[in-house]
């Protein structure tokens, strides 16, 4: 410990390593207790530390981790016509999404790094929901390269020229997939990216996901989907392809629970999303031409496929990016739902209509937030002068 | 400084004067040039679809200059080898002296009501043994795709049934996806594909959602799409469907052994 | 006639018309997914920029107050038509690249802005020399983006193919957002946050 003491007066204010005191205090923080606690902070709006938060929604990832990880390896199998036993499903997964989390985590932390290092700011936790969040958003068969360059416009554009952590205007896991999305749309859409297959495919087995087949519906488009193998409790449970951490409600359940639970995810913005999804499926079930076409979806279908439940829970409540007032929590999850659906309903160019809603609120969430307070205000005044 | 009225009215006038005169001036001395150098843009397009100059078949944007020495070689080709004739929508050839068939704009042509419209048809004609033969029938392929409208030239054997050749000119779609269409490799897979079936009636080119089967019977009319552009590509498959129909009635009499159009 | 070297060299680097006054902004988003029509237009903005400024510096004693925009306006618009007229002409498959983005540099802020700004004040030499500053800082900005633009979305630099066949071989591709206009966003926004981490410069 006294070693210790002395290594670390050189890197403190006015030592010989002054410049690289970021790791030592990252260090500290990882193995020690800490000496001082945040205090205040860009979105800790009551006593809790920003950590203790940041680790409450990783152990909250974890059952949708866990089973996209399975669900990669059950897939990879399946789509080969193999039966494979659970324990050979997990580690075909795990040979998949772990480097794809090394990558994540390695290319993120040296921006954070990086960045702390010029600015002469801490290092902070920030990095470490972004990156549990990353690969369970994208295609278990992303090019290696292309997630780092992901990665990097995420932290780099969505976070740190914006000032780094808190101070985001979007949220950067979701720029990170939107930068895949438009730079090498091949690798993030169609219908050939969902599953990790051994070159030859079963002729039984559907490469596509349920949403891009929703596009165009032979036929009702419910019996359409359950012909090819997606009845509503496929859905539900994930054994499906799609994104790695998306495809189960029931994994994304269990840790929605969680952040209602302790209150790190708002409930507002989870159920309002729900709400707005339900809403919009309505008016377009309203206005379907026939049975056979995307706008006949019901609403507990768009529920359950691609990404609706992941993002309303994971994505939509990020705290820094979200609206921050609670009437504002309404109106900016209830719009992420109704977008949402809109994009799906009638944008055939793009059947997931989740990534681009979130962040398109997440531009409204300061004025919607600017707007609550501003009718607050002028209720109190109206009360006070009447 | 100056502020009488009159002054400000006189200063105008010069200024005014003295502007038309210097743009007139260079109106007069650039005019040829730039006629000659958007028609040879036109005829090039032609041109490739027919077979010739196929080192100049890059996507519109990247492809060379139009300087002096191009300019003069498409000019010359054209002349040399390709016919222009102008059809009604029944495939009668109509005389209109005025109307120049390699500057007609597809997208102009579609809004009018079908009996006003004008096909114009390119024939390639090559000398075979003394004989002035038509080797290609080149006619304008346009339609929508998924944002944009695609603009473009399909060349048929003289057969009219085996495809010589398409070409993509213009189009708008997501660069890496749908703008794929203009691409070399997606553009050489028409060559050779038949648009009749086997008892003669029009079928057309799909462009199918993955890979062409060979075994399959269709082979012939298919090619392989394009991963992840699956509406850009079956715009394309409407548009090939779409205006190889409007020709169909000239093409059907052709085959049958009609000239169709006249000697040159 | 001594000119103040400053007059050219501000508005390349901490007076940049894009970068530090941010105009300009559309044609840079819109003609520069490659290098050559960003070469090109960077050239047409230079000629008109100066040439405007020359012109209108020579007429400034004589402009009636009350018409000055229209006399201004009607210079520019003739040197634009004749850049136009002359692109045509001479480089014809640029010209239809750019299309309407060499008759909108009537409505770059920068060609009028220089003019009132500068030459309506200064003696001719003066206000070539600022133009061919201005116009020059503006065409600076676009090689930049239009060279990483084509590099990065076509693996090109000028036409020419620059990155091997082997690197797409193994596995890499071109990034289509930067053939989309907000790559030049990105691209400019980088640019603006190197040049201003530098500078230290700050809007206030």
């Amino acid at each position: 410990m006294k070693a210790h003491g002395t290594i670390r007066s050189a890197f403190e204010k006015g030592g010989r390593f002054e410049r690289l005191w970021p790791l030592v205090d990252a260090a500290e923080t990882f193995f020690f207790r800490l000496p001082v606690r945040t205090a205040g902070g860009t979105h800790v709006r009551d006593a809790y530390d920003l950590k203790r938060m940041m680790m409450i929604v990783v152990l909250a990832l974890f059952p949708s981790m866990a089973f996209g990880t399975y669900n990669v390896g059950y897939q990879f199998y399946a789509s080969a016509g193999i039966t494979a036993g659970h324990l050979e499903c997990l580690l075909k997964g795990l040979w998949v999404v772990v480097p794809l989390y090394a990558v994540t985590f390695a290319v993120g932390g040296f921006w954070e790094v990086l960045f702390a290092l010029v600015r002469g700011e801490e290092i902070n936790e920030g990095f470490f929901v972004t990156g549990a969040l990353i690969p369970l958003i994208m295609p278990p068969t992303i090019p290696l390269w292309q997630l780092a360059l992901a990665v990097s416009f995420g932290v780099v554009l969505g976070k740190e020229l914006f000032g780094g952590t808190g101070m985001n205007i979007f949220n950067p896991a979701l720029v990170s997939r939107a930068f895949l999305f438009f730079a090498y749309p091949k690798s993030i859409s169609g219908a050939g990216v969902w599953t990790l297959t051994g070159g030859t495919v079963v002729d039984a087995y559907t490469m596509a996901t349920p949403l891009h087949l929703g596009i165009e519906p032979k036929g009702e488009i419910i019996a359409h989907l359950s012909a090819s193998g997606f009845d509503f409790w496929r859905m539900f449970t994930g054994l499906e392809p799609g994104s790695i951490g998306e495809t189960s409600v029931i994994a994304i359940l269990i840790g929605a629970i969680l952040l209602v639970a302790t209150g790190v995810g708002s409930w507002r913005i989870i159920v309002s999303v729900f709400a707005g999804g339900a809403a919009m499926a309505l008016v377009c079930n309203a206005f379907a031409p026939s049975p056979a076409n995307v706008m006949a979806l019901p609403a507990h279908y768009h529920f359950v496929m691609g990404g609706f439940a992941f993002g309303a829970v994971f994505m939509a409540t990020d705290p820094v990016s979200a609206a921050g007032t609670n009437a504002g929590k309404y109106v900016y999850g209830f719009l992420i739902g109704v977008l949402t659906v809109l994009v799906r309903a009638l944008n055939p160019a793009y059947p997931e209509g989740m990534m681009l809603a979130i962040l398109f609120m997440n531009l409204f969430a300061p004025l919607i937030d600017f707007v609550v307070v501003r009718l607050n205000m002028r209720r109190r005044r109206l009360r006070a002068a009447g | 400084m100056r502020q009488g009225n009159a002054y400000t009215l006189i200063f105008l006038t010069a200024v005014a004067l003295a502007a038309s005169l210097v743009l007139a001036m260079s109106s007069q001395l650039l005019k040829e040039r730039q006629v000659l150098l958007q028609q040879a843009d036109m005829k090039r397009n032609i041109l490739i679809a027919a077979g010739f100059m196929e080192c100049y078949a890059d996507a519109d944007e990247h492809r060379r200059e139009m300087d002096a020495g191009v300019c003069t070689d498409v000019h010359l080709y054209y002349e040399q080898h390709m016919r222009a004739i102008l059809l009604d929508h029944r495939g009668a050839a109509v005389n209109e002296p005025d109307t120049r068939p390699e500057l007609i704009d597809p997208a102009r042509e579609a809004e009018k009501p079908v009996e006003k419209r004008r096909f114009p048809v390119f024939l390639r004609v090559d000398t075979i043994k003394g004989k002035d033969t038509v080797t290609a029938y080149c006619i304008p392929i346009y339609g929508k795709g998924l944002w944009s409208s695609l603009y473009g030239y399909l060349a048929l054997e003289p057969d009219l049934n085996t495809v010589k050749g398409l070409t993509f000119y213009r189009q708008g779609e997501t660069p890496g996806l749908g703008a794929e269409i203009q691409s070399r490799w997606f553009q050489e897979e028409f060559k050779g594909k038949k648009i009749l079936d086997a008892k003669g009636n029009l079928v057309s080119i799909t462009v199918l959602k993955g890979k062409v089967e060979l075994a399959s019977p269709l082979a012939a009319h298919q090619v392989d799409g394009i991963s992840g552009a699956t509406l850009t590509t079956k715009g394309v498959t409407e548009l090939l469907m779409n205006s190889l129909s409007m020709y169909e009635p000239y093409f059907t009499m052709i085959r049958r052994g009609g000239s169709g159009h006249g000697r040159r | 006639m001594a000119v103040d070297k400053k007059i050219f060299l501000s508005p390349i680097n901490e007076n940049n018309p894009i970068t530090t006054q941010v105009l300009g902004i559309c044609s840079a988003l819109a003609v520069t997914s490659q290098l050559k029509p960003s070469i090109v237009m960077g050239l047409a903005v230079i000629a008109v920029v100066a040439l405007s400024n020359l012109i209108t510096s020579f007429m400034r004693e004589y402009i009636p107050q009350k018409v000055r925009i229209i006399v201004e306006m009607t210079v520019v618009a003739s040197l634009v038509i004749l850049v136009d007229q002359i692109l045509k002409a001479y480089a014809y498959q640029m010209s239809k690249q750019l299309s309407v983005f060499v008759g909108l540099i009537i409505t770059n802020c920068i060609v009028l802005g220089r003019i009132e700004a500068f030459s309506m004040g200064n003696r001719p030499v003066p206000s070539l020399v600022d133009g061919l500053g201005n116009g020059l800082g503006y065409a600076l900005i676009l090689f930049i983006v239009g060279f990483f633009r084509e590099l990065f979305g076509f693996g090109k630099i000028l036409g020419y193919q620059v990155l091997p066949e082997s690197l797409y071989a193994a596995g890499y591709e071109n990034n289509g957002l930067m053939v989309l206009a907000p790559g030049a966003f990105i691209i400019l926004a980088l640019i603006i946050w190197l040049q201003r981490t530098i500078s230290g410069y700050r809007e206030e």
